[in-house]
């Protein structure tokens, strides 16, 4: 069986490193919950390199202004069109930032524009229950209005199928740290992050 | 005085032309023809008063159809039927695929080193040259009836039946060669049922799998040695005329022992050890495990140099085909410009290879000749070592125009010769 | 006048009359052929009507006709046969003029003699029976011209439209494959580009299909008046107008491709509109060529671009995105050069030099640049293009120093610094909303905000005293107690302390309902919780931690369990293409049968696949321009039917291993 190998994509143009332990700390989270045959580590791949097609989901994240080149949005276009998922995360919990406005261009210069993911669908319940939709982040503010809640992920869908999955709700912030600093918490936050890659894995 | 000759010339042959129409036939004791000209033989052997004792046919291509009855016709009607000639032996079967998406298996016998031209009634289809007994057309879809030319020999054929498609049942724990197993079988219009095991006692799945039998799917394709677990069902589906691909590590499971090809062994890196180019990912150049130690009745069905990837065999009344390989989604995800439909396609004609697909039969389609040779025999019977030579052959349709053109320069010469001297 | 000079006379008026004669019997013949053909064509349907045949066969009979009575008449070459002639319609001469005549009588005989026969001839009135011989000529001839161009002429007005072979011929009319009286015969179509484009109208002239720019203007003309005629873009009615002699419809080129149906009658026309896009431009940087790294912001950066259209740029400029800060904490500021004007061209370049300096950038700053540029698409645009973004980055001043840290997981206090600026930023709303808010609703925020603000401060507080629980540390809330700061404690609590002690006064101010003095303190809080999250970790770039999971401890131990699902599955691809191959094979199936029926059913076919299959509709396209023509279209049908379908494929050889042969 082959292995899912978690994947960070390194783009040119932002602080694409800005959350190094998120991956180790989703690693040892489908680990912890499924049986899916997974690498110990990830990868760090260029997305300028067709190497990344050999990595159908790919994690993105920054606070910086979010551009591809022409090679990486060549590679992107074709992972996602054979296939493959990105999972872009704003490590900003802003609303209307610089890394949010750049990054829905380039998606929608990419793909297509993105629209509201619908909070029952079937990835808030592919593995772990998320009746509300998207979990809220430890520093959202729920209930405040001010729109400082993200209440909805936004995706890029392929027929049936998310093709880009894109958040705002700085998950990359809520997921960066070392896996075992898990057992500081009594609810592993990390969750949603299985239902990501079960769903990925799956459909 | 001139005139006297050309009008007593005229005459005369008029005389030969009344005769020849009314003499009953001192037949020739043989005729013969070629494949060329048989068509205008055939009618002058028939509309002759008396049948003609023997009929030596020199063919280098089997006659039509209708051309053999009518030689089967000739010879019960009193005339000996021998022929001789290189007639290509050679026979065609048209399978329809077992897949959603249609298309034949065109199957054609031919020698060895033989070209084998395929076309239909649009026009033509492709050409092989024959390896051992024959070649193999794969056509996505075709008008009218197929014809395949060997030498100058045309077999024609139709499809006989009709398949009735099934679903797939898909089993495989979470990742991602299930994920474009499914999804290529999916977008290649299968239907298919799902068992993706997650986690301990909890799967994806897909449609209602309450029992696996030939009544609901097709096929099961095994991903994983996961798939064990329903070893027994997939077992007994077998038994009872079900296909099952055992993909990758999954017939290395001990439970599937009584189904597989042969066993499996080590995994062996992608390529040949050497670098692969990046987005030249084929199946050629996938890692996988060598099927080996096949079973007396298992057939291998491809290689790569020596070692066997693929391995198929008959079990009870179903079939099982197995391979080696693990990431087959490598190729889609990776490989050139058209990755996904070739993933998709050799998925789907992996499973035609073994579904199970009850057939219905079609009408039969006038103009069809299979298996010319055989027709050919069993109507006339075999081929003969030696012709007697032929005489007469047509030199009774030859002197009747040669008869009417000198018939024709007696008359016009005896006018002018009037003409010119002033007599009317 | 003598004898001779009598039968000369005679000789010569007979002479003129037979030529006339037979020219008029030659013109009578060849008129009275082209009629009958013309009544033939009036009645029969007409197949390929080659005009040229009837004209040479008309011509040939004609000459025929012409040349028999000239060869009837050649004795007129003869003086004797002539006098012959005479002495036969006037017996009373009893051979005296052909002897008035002969050279041997008159050397031979009297003048006496030869005098009485002059007299005979000349009492005979000779004149009166060449007259009337003369009109039995003419007049026979004459009457047969003008029958066979009555003939002639009633035969063009037979036809339906006034258009008889005698007219077609003298028009020189192009061969006319449909029936007689088709308005759709011959289209004239104009297309005029959209104007943003400068481009002229082209004129096609009978064409099958009709291939340009979304937005263009199409304008159809064909022969006859507009009262039979009906047009149709798919469902919507298309107004046909009525010009001099002609009709004509207006129509604008859709964004997909169609087909616009003509009827006329019992006829009909199908026009292909095949659609082309507005390609959006395409812009390259071509420098700076790379990314680069400063130790100093001081470099005049040269920068240069090209952009190409398919049709005509309007613009490009340069534009600059500048990020200060770091981590979470940034600004980011947008500035452009002015735009350079292409006027309509299909390229152009632009450049421009950026110093640096002039940005006033400082350590760990980045500066994008990128180039963008607009083409003149004023219909569905316009389409805008931008480059690859380069990227120059001032260093910070401890970056080049070696260090080799595996760095620690961030500390809890990451997200009391994201969850402290938003704070601030709520405050400031509530700020600006203070007159729209009732006291009430007033209060209840502000102390809302303090609750928050509180739970920062014990979770600091919990940081600072290493505790789980942040409730264990009550006594000293209770108190008021405030931490003070210990010159000795390390960067990380000095930083935390002075958070600590800063979050104290912003919560009270805001448990007060005075959220403006709350700000500056949570300002300072801030600043501080960021300064002691930067000293806990180090910012390595390019080379973030490696954690190895291990697997084996951590499998399948968490304490929650996850739940089966059901997947959805997915539609097969292609199905577009599925039911296109149907509806071929029945084009296909059809056309030995009801060819024009095929026909249709492949025009309307090559319409859906334009977008779908663009080199299927291409093959498609060859074969019904084949078909139309009346030209073989075997290849161009099986091109077709291979993009379409896919290659065939053969392999010689046999397979051990057939289809499956279970259920059959």
């Amino acid at each position: 069986m082959s292995e899912f190998v978690f994947c960070t994509g390194r783009y040119e143009s932002g602080d694409w490193d800005s959350a190094p332990t998120l991956p180790a700390n989703l690693i040892d989270s489908v680990a912890r919950y499924t049986g899916v045959d997974v690498a110990p580590s990830g990868a760090i791949v260029s997305l300028a390199s067709e190497r990344i097609l050999d990595y159908p989901l790919v994690y993105l994240t920054g606070h910086l202004p979010f551009r591809f080149t022409e090679a990486e949005r060549r590679n992107v276009r074709t992972l996602v069109n054979r296939g493959g998922m990105l999972f872009i995360d704003d490590h900003n919990h802003d609303i209307g930032g610089v890394f949010h406005k750049t990054a829905v261009e380039e998606i929608s210069r990419t793909f297509a524009a993105p629209r509201d993911l619908p909070n029952d669908h079937i990835l808030y319940n592919c593995f772990f229950r998320f009746e509300d939709g998207p979990p809220a982040t430890s520093h959202e503010l729920n209930g405040w209005g001010d729109n400082l809640v993200h209440r909805n992920l936004q995706a890029v869908m392929r027929g049936s199928r998310i093709g880009v999955l894109y958040s705002s709700k700085d998950y990359s912030s809520e997921w960066n740290y070392h896996p075992d600093n898990k057992r500081f918490s009594a609810v592993d936050n990390t969750r949603f992050g299985v239902n990501i890659i079960v769903y990925a894995l799956t459909r | 005085m001139a005139e006297h000759v050309l009008r007593a010339m005229s005459i005369g042959v008029l005389g030969w032309m009344l005769w020849l129409s009314f003499d009953e036939g001192v037949a020739v004791s043989n005729v013969s023809a070629g494949s060329a000209t048989i068509a205008g033989a055939l009618r002058d052997w028939t509309t002759t008063t008396v049948a003609p004792p023997q009929i030596a046919m020199r063919l280098d291509s089997a006659p039509t159809p209708i051309e053999r009855d009518w030689l089967a016709a000739l010879r019960g009607a009193g005339s000996a039927v021998v022929w001789s000639g290189a007639v290509a032996a050679s026979g065609m079967s048209v399978q329809p695929v077992l897949s959603p998406n249609g298309g034949f298996t065109v199957t054609v016998a031919a020698p060895d080193s033989a070209v084998v031209a395929l076309s239909d009634e649009l026009g033509a289809i492709d050409t092989v040259v024959a390896i051992g007994s024959g070649a193999r057309f794969s056509v996505p879809a075709s008008t009218g009836l197929l014809t395949a030319r060997v030498g100058g020999t045309a077999t024609r054929a139709s499809t006989t039946d009709s398949v009735t498609i099934r679903r797939l049942l898909v089993i495989g724990a979470a990742g991602w060669e299930s994920k474009f197993v499914v999804a290529a079988l999916e977008e290649d219009g299968w239907k298919v049922d799902a068992d993706i095991r997650v986690a301990p006692g909890i799967s994806v799945s897909q449609g209602d799998i309450a029992s696996i039998d030939t009544a609901r799917y097709a096929a099961v394709v095994v991903l994983e040695a996961s798939g064990a677990g329903r070893a027994s069902q997939v077992g007994a589906y077998v038994r009872s005329g079900g296909g099952v691909i055992l993909a990758g590590r999954a017939s290395s499971a001990d439970a599937f022992a009584e189904l597989r090809a042969g066993s499996l062994g080590t995994a062996r890196p992608s390529g040949d050890g050497t670098a692969i180019a990046v987005g030249a990912t084929t199946l050629r150049t996938l890692a996988f495990a060598p099927v080996f130690n096949l079973r007396a009745d298992a057939v291998a069905l491809d290689r790569r140099g020596t070692t066997v990837t693929a391995a198929a065999r008959r079990h009870v009344a179903g079939r099982v085909l197995q391979h080696g390989y693990s990431e087959t989604w490598r190729w889609r995800m990776s490989g050139g410009k058209n990755s996904v439909s070739e993933h998709r396609r050799w998925w789907t004609l992996a499973v035609a290879s073994v579904a199970y697909a009850p057939r219905i039969g079609l009408a039969r389609v006038e103009g069809t000749d299979a298996a010319p040779l055989a027709a050919l025999t069993a109507a006339l019977g075999p081929r003969s070592a030696v012709l007697q030579s032929d005489s007469g052959e047509g030199a009774r349709s030859i002197s009747v125009w040669w008869l009417f053109a000198v018939l024709s320069v007696s008359l016009m010469g005896e006018l002018a010769s009037r003409r010119l001297r002033g007599v009317r | 006048m003598t004898a001779i000079q009598r039968v000369d006379s005679v000789r010569m008026q007979l002479g003129v009359a037979v030529i006339a004669g037979a020219m008029a019997w030659g013109a009578a013949s060849m008129v009275g052929v082209l009629a009958a053909f013309s009544f033939a064509a009036a009645i029969a349907s007409p197949g390929n009507d080659a005009g040229n045949w009837k004209l040479v066969t008309a011509i040939t009979t004609g000459a025929l006709a012409s040349g028999t009575i000239l060869w009837r008449a050649r004795y007129l070459a003869s003086r004797y046969r002539v006098a012959l002639w005479i002495e036969e319609r006037l017996p009373r001469l009893h051979y005296s003029l052909i002897t008035a005549i002969e050279p041997a009588f008159a050397a031979t005989s009297s003048r006496e003699h030869f005098s009485r026969l002059e007299e005979a001839v000349a009492r005979e009135d000779i004149a009166a029976v060449t007259g009337a011989a003369v009109l039995r000529t003419m007049l026979p001839a004459v009457a047969a011209a003008s029958i066979a161009t009555a003939l002639l002429y009633a035969s063009a007005l037979s036809a339906p439209d006034g258009q008889g072979l005698l007219r077609r011929l003298s028009d020189g009319a192009p061969r006319s494959t449909a029936a007689a009286g088709s308005k759709l015969e011959k289209l004239e179509v104009i297309v005029t580009p959209p104007g943003y484009t400068g481009a002229r109208s082209k004129t096609l002239d009978n064409p099958s299909s009709v291939s340009a720019l979304t937005g263009s203007r199409i304008f159809v003309k064909g022969a006859g008046t507009p009262e039979s005629l009906r047009a149709s873009l798919g469902t919507a009615r298309l107004a046909v107008s009525a010009g001099r002699e002609s009709w004509s419809l207006s129509l604008t080129m859709p964004q997909g491709a169609a087909a616009l149906a003509l009827r006329d009658r019992g006829y009909e026309r199908l026009l292909i509109l095949e659609p082309m896009s507005d390609a959006p431009p395409v812009i390259a940087l071509l420098s700076p060529q790379r990314d680069s790294t400063l130790r100093q912001p001081r470099m005049v950066v040269r920068l240069s671009a090209r952009a190409t259209d398919d049709i005509g740029l309007n613009g490009a400029y340069f534009e600059y995105l500048v990020t200060s800060g770091s981590g979470e904490i940034f600004s980011a500021r947008t500035l452009a050069t002015p735009v350079v004007r292409f006027g309509g061209t299909k390229t152009g370049s632009i450049s421009a030099t950026l110093d640096l300096g002039s940005l006033k950038l400082g350590q760990g700053d980045v500066v994008s640049m990128r180039a963008v540029t607009h083409d003149r698409n004023s219909l569905s645009g316009p389409g805008i293009a931008t480059s690859d973004t380069r990227t120059f980055r001032i260093a910070r001043a401890d970056e080049y120093a070696a260090l080799s840290v595996d760095a620690a997981a961030p500390a809890p206090v990451d997200s009391s610094a994201m969850s402290q600026r938003m704070l601030i930023m709520m405050t400031e709303e509530l700020i600006r909303k203070e007159k729209t808010l009732s006291r009430t609703e007033w209060v209840k925020q502000s102390t809302d905000l303090g609750d928050m603000e509180d739970r920062i401060r014990k979770r600091v507080d919990a940081i600072l005293n290493a505790s789980d629980s942040p409730e264990d540390q009550s006594h000293l809330e209770e108190a008021g107690h405030v931490h003070t700061l210990d010159e000795n404690a390390g960067p990380l609590n000095k930083d935390l302390l002075e958070a600590y002690n800063a979050l104290w006064e912003a919560v009270r101010s805001l448990q007060i309902a005075e959220p403006a003095p709350a700000l500056p303190p949570m300002r300072v809080a801030l600043k501080a919780l960021d300064r002691a999250r930067v000293a806990n970790r180090l910012y390595l770039r390019g080379a973030p931690p490696a954690v190895i999971v291990d697997l084996a401890r951590v499998r399948l131990s968490g304490k929650e369990k996850g739940a089966p699902s059901i997947r959805t599955a997915r539609t097969a691809a292609d199905t577009a293409r599925a039911r296109m191959v149907l509806r071929f094979n029945d084009a296909i199936e059809m056309l030995p049968r009801a060819a024009p029926g095929a026909l249709r059913t492949l025009m309307l076919l090559r319409v859906d696949a334009i977008a779908v299959a663009p080199s299927f509709a291409a093959a498609l396209g060859e074969a019904v321009e084949a078909l139309r023509s009346g030209r073989d279209a075997t290849l161009s049908l099986l091109r077709a039917r291979r993009a379409l379908e896919g290659e065939p494929s053969g392999v010689p050889g046999l397979s051990p291993w057939s289809g499956s042969g279970a259920g059959g």
